[in-house]
């Protein structure tokens, strides 16, 4: 028997958070295909508050809120391991994810949760950068 | 005897965002949030129920308005998402340990 295809959801858009809204309904669909998923609701809202956040950021310190900047998510399931797997392209100004202290949790700040959500809400969250293009590859174990 | 009696009325701010609150919403909220401080010590419900999305810009403004609030002998108490994911998120923040957060705004209410 041959396994389901899933073919990935690819969305390239200005980079402005206006269009961030876009996110969550390619996020809830490529969800939907996917069967036996405990919780479906909770893993979607997870899946699209970390890809909202990264892409927040590089809206506001890759491109700096400047017109112009564009970004690509590729959102697909990979069946075989069962993984769901979202990269995120853009060629603003690099960033360095390590730059990022934590959050203090006990106290509470205002400011500073991005990050530490999508490494809470990913199994493995890695960045790469090449002249010209910025790449985050996020996978989430289902 | 003298008995005096007074009745002291303490003066609860409830603010009830619907719909998301995120990056795009954060600023209009904000506004709101900072016309309440100026007018006497700042008790403010804010009812995330009705909130079905909440972000780290959202959060940015809960956390900065609770400081605010304490800095003037205020606080700020939360009323929980009905989002069962955006109440998760937020004891994942630990937002449970640094604000009291109720069921209801009553409860909120009653926090004071």
């Amino acid at each position: 028997m041959t396994q389901r295809e899933y073919e990935p959801i690819v969305l390239e858009m200005p980079a402005t958070y206006t269009h961030l809204e876009l996110l969550e309904p390619c996020v809830r669909l490529l969800v939907k295909q996917i069967s036996g998923l405990a919780e479906p609701d909770v893993v979607a809202y997870n899946l699209v508050l970390g890809v909202h956040e990264i892409c927040t950021n590089i809206t506001r310190h890759g491109y700096h809120n400047e017109p112009g900047g564009r970004l690509s998510v590729i959102m697909a399931y990979e069946a075989a391991t069962r993984q769901i797997v979202i990269q995120i392209e853009d060629h603003g100004a690099p960033f360095d994810p390590s730059s990022v202290p934590p959050p203090n949790l006990e106290q509470g700040q205002a400011g500073g949760y991005g990050l530490f959500l999508v490494r809470q809400l990913f199994d493995d969250v890695s960045y790469c950068t090449e002249p010209g293009k910025n790449t985050w590859r996020l996978v989430k174990a289902l | 005897m003298e008995i005096a009696v007074s009745e002291h009325l303490i003066r609860v701010m409830v603010v009830a965002p619907k719909g998301r609150l995120d990056v795009n919403s954060v600023a209009e909220l904000q506004k709101q949030l900072d016309a309440l401080f100026g007018d006497g010590v700042p008790r403010i419900v804010i009812d995330l129920s009705a909130v079905p999305f909440l972000d780290s810009a959202g959060m940015a403004v809960l956390v900065g308005t609770l400081k605010s609030a304490n800095q003037q002998q205020g606080n700020v108490v939360l009323v929980w998402p009905a989002e069962e994911a955006a109440r998760r998120v937020l004891a994942l923040t630990k937002f449970d340990r640094i604000f009291t957060i109720a069921e209801t705004v009553s409860d909120a209410v009653d926090a004071f």
